[in-house]
């Protein structure tokens, strides 16, 4: 179980830094970030340094939203009416100020309202 | 991480590797034994160094492949006669086409028509491209498994090979070969020849007759080969291919002053756009599929670019069975004053084209030629979709087909790049893997009996259509999802561990239509 998830945040890491995001499908990213949601879904199954790489992954998102918004147009997401702790469903809210991320503390911050991740 | 982050962390690392230098060696001078664990601290800071290092040589390598992709692609393009043909605007805007008059400047105007229907058509040699690659392959494989023996007069088998292997290849290249020619030459000829005869006085061009059309195989045949001993690219032999059974006859014939001067009234660009729409669209049903007797052709088909419309067309593989619809008829003379502004061309006096198509490997007779064309008026504006509907055969299974037929078609090279890369990067593939190889995966994926075919038409989140139906194919591991108008998005098999094959397809809501 743990070995699958560390693979999971492996690929995860692997689509965040990818340089060439023109290259991939934007259904496969989209595909990403339901891992992303898994992820968030079995956080307390992951250890500490899974934690740490899930972390650092998601700051490399949270500071390509503009990039990640665009490229996944195509497929229709944005608008969703998923849970806010989900915040790479809305990068759309976040590239107009109304979310904000602090990875590090794991809370997110939607239009002054706190709400604590994990 | 912030930089202060960072520069502590390189701090810390450095004091780390350097208390272990200094570990080891006064250890050794002092014969006091290293402390193990800052040793292995120290090998793992270097391991990890080691491990950024190669990380960024790698995408270095990566960057530096696709950058020199780009720049052959770019490359490809400035020798391409689009980049040639921009001398011709000027031209045309310095002398017009109903003031043609000198010797000189009529030749020009002959090349112009080639490199103009050359240019209207690039997209069209990229088809042509194809199909001479799959003729090559199979002409390549053939090679392989057979070889000639002189005392027989046959070919017979390599070593480690059978009769069967010989027989088998050798169908494989007589079955390339047909098509290629019969869906990509031919058509070309036939629908260029009978749109171009009000032009040309109906007999002028070789090409508006069975006969005439049977003669140019050689030709064709010939100038592909001398194309090939001059060492051309495949694409540069199929152009050569296409224009000796086009552009060639038709630009002699338009040396004639008189017809230069009957075509300066006429948008030549417009008349070659529409010979070979449809050409792409029509031809290959109405020849090489000769057995199909009814033929419609949304009106979204002409609107498509020509790569579209090809891609389309030529997906058609098992023709349904023979029915007492009329003969088909091709957009001969279609009514196309309402195309955004283009004169009607080809409309008057185009000659009946009666052809025996058992002269190119065909069964039963076509005709072409009559007004009354079966192609309803384009739309103004461009839509998705539009394949050309073939009666009885779901379009799931022409995208199959053509896949099976021409290898997955990907947005571009890069594309596909990086596709494989990533792949490797997930192990979903083995790391010696080659584009080729994961082509051959989607093949076989695709080629399984137990394959499931969903439709994937909107988003499962917010309900949004996409600009195109995708169709997702399965066997139970991974999933290949293609779009409806034929081109790759990605192949790959779902993690396991997050709801596997079933579980994502689960995500995506989709309807299983196979």
């Amino acid at each position: 179980m743990n070995e699958d998830l560390k693979k999971l945040i492996k690929n995860y890491g692997i689509d965040v830094e990818d340089e060439f995001l023109k290259d991939a499908s934007p259904f496969e990213i989209n595909y990403t970030f339901e891992t992303r949601q898994y992820l968030a879904k079995n956080y307390q199954l992951l250890d500490s340094e899974d934690k740490e790489k899930l972390e650092y992954f998601d700051a490399i998102l949270f500071s390509r939203a503009r990039e990640f918004y665009d490229y996944l147009k195509p497929v229709g997401v944005w608008g969703n009416n998923l849970p806010l702790e989900y915040w790479w469903w809305h990068l759309d809210k976040i590239i107009l100020g109304e979310l904000a991320v602090d990875v590090s503390k794991k809370q997110i911050n939607y239009q002054g309202k706190i709400i604590k991740l994990g | 991480m912030g930089i202060l982050d960072d520069i502590a962390t390189a701090v810390g690392n450095g004091f780390i590797q350097n208390s272990a230098n200094n570990d080891a060696m006064y250890s050794e001078a002092f014969g006091f034994e290293p402390q193990p664990q800052l040793q292995a601290m120290s090998q793992a800071i270097t391991t990890d160094l080691e491990n950024k290092v190669e990380k960024a040589r790698q995408q270095r390598e990566i960057a530096a492949k696709q950058e020199a992709e780009k720049k052959r692609q770019q490359e490809e393009w400035n020798n391409s006669v689009l980049g040639k043909a921009e001398h011709w605007d000027n031209l045309e805007k310095a002398t017009p086409w109903g003031n043609v008059t000198s010797y000189e400047i009529q030749q020009k105007a002959a090349e112009k028509i080639g490199e103009d229907a050359i240019n209207s058509t690039v997209n069209y040699f990229k088809g042509a491209k194809a199909g001479y690659l799959a003729y090559a392959d199979a002409r390549n494989n053939f090679d392989k498994v057979a070889e000639y023996d002189t005392a027989t007069g046959r070919y017979a088998p390599k070593e480690g090979y059978t009769q069967n292997d010989v027989d088998f290849a050798e169908e494989q290249v007589k079955k390339a070969g047909s098509a290629f020619r019969n869906e990509t030459l031919y058509p070309g000829a036939m629908v260029l020849g009978v749109l171009g005869a009000p032009f040309t006085g109906g007999g002028s061009l070789a090409l508006s007759g069975a006969a005439g059309l049977f003669s140019l195989g050689e030709n064709v045949n010939s100038s592909m080969e001398e194309a090939g001993k001059r060492g051309e690219t495949p694409l540069e032999i199929a152009r050569e291919g296409v224009r000796t059974a086009t552009y060639g006859p038709l630009v002699d014939t338009l040396t004639d002053p008189d017809l230069m001067k009957k075509l300066g009234d006429k948008p030549l660009s417009t008349f070659v756009d529409i010979a070979f729409s449809g050409m792409q669209a029509v031809a290959p049903l109405a020849m090489a599929r000769a057995g199909v007797r009814s033929i419609k052709i949304p009106k979204e088909v002409l609107n498509k670019t020509p790569e579209e419309i090809l891609a389309a067309a030529s997906a058609y593989d098992n023709p349904p069975a023979e029915t007492s619809q009329p003969a088909p008829k091709l957009p001969v003379g279609a009514d196309v004053e309402d195309y955004e502004g283009v004169k009607p061309v080809g409309k008057e006096g185009a000659n009946e084209f009666v052809g025996n198509s058992k002269n190119l490997g065909i069964e039963s007779e076509f005709s072409v030629g009559d007004n009354e064309g079966v192609v309803d008026k384009p739309a103004a504006g461009r839509e998705p979709g539009g394949m050309v509907d073939e009666p009885g055969r779901a379009e799931f299974e022409t995208i199959k087909d053509g896949i099976m037929r021409n290898g997955p078609k990907w947005k571009s090279d890069t594309t596909l790049d990086g596709h494989v890369a990533k792949r490797i990067k997930k192990e979903h593939i083995p790391d010696n893997w080659t584009t080729k190889d994961y082509n051959n995966k989607i093949k076989e994926v695709l080629s399984k009996k137990n394959l499931e075919v969903y439709e994937y038409v909107r988003n499962e989140k917010t309900g949004q259509p996409f600009d195109q139906k995708y169709y997702i194919y399965g066997d139970g591991k991974w999933i290949v999802m293609v779009g409806e108008n034929g081109v790759m998005e990605t192949a790959f098999p779902p993690d396991a561990i997050n709801g596997g094959y079933s579980g994502y397809l689960q995500g995506l809501k989709v309807s299983r239509i196979k």
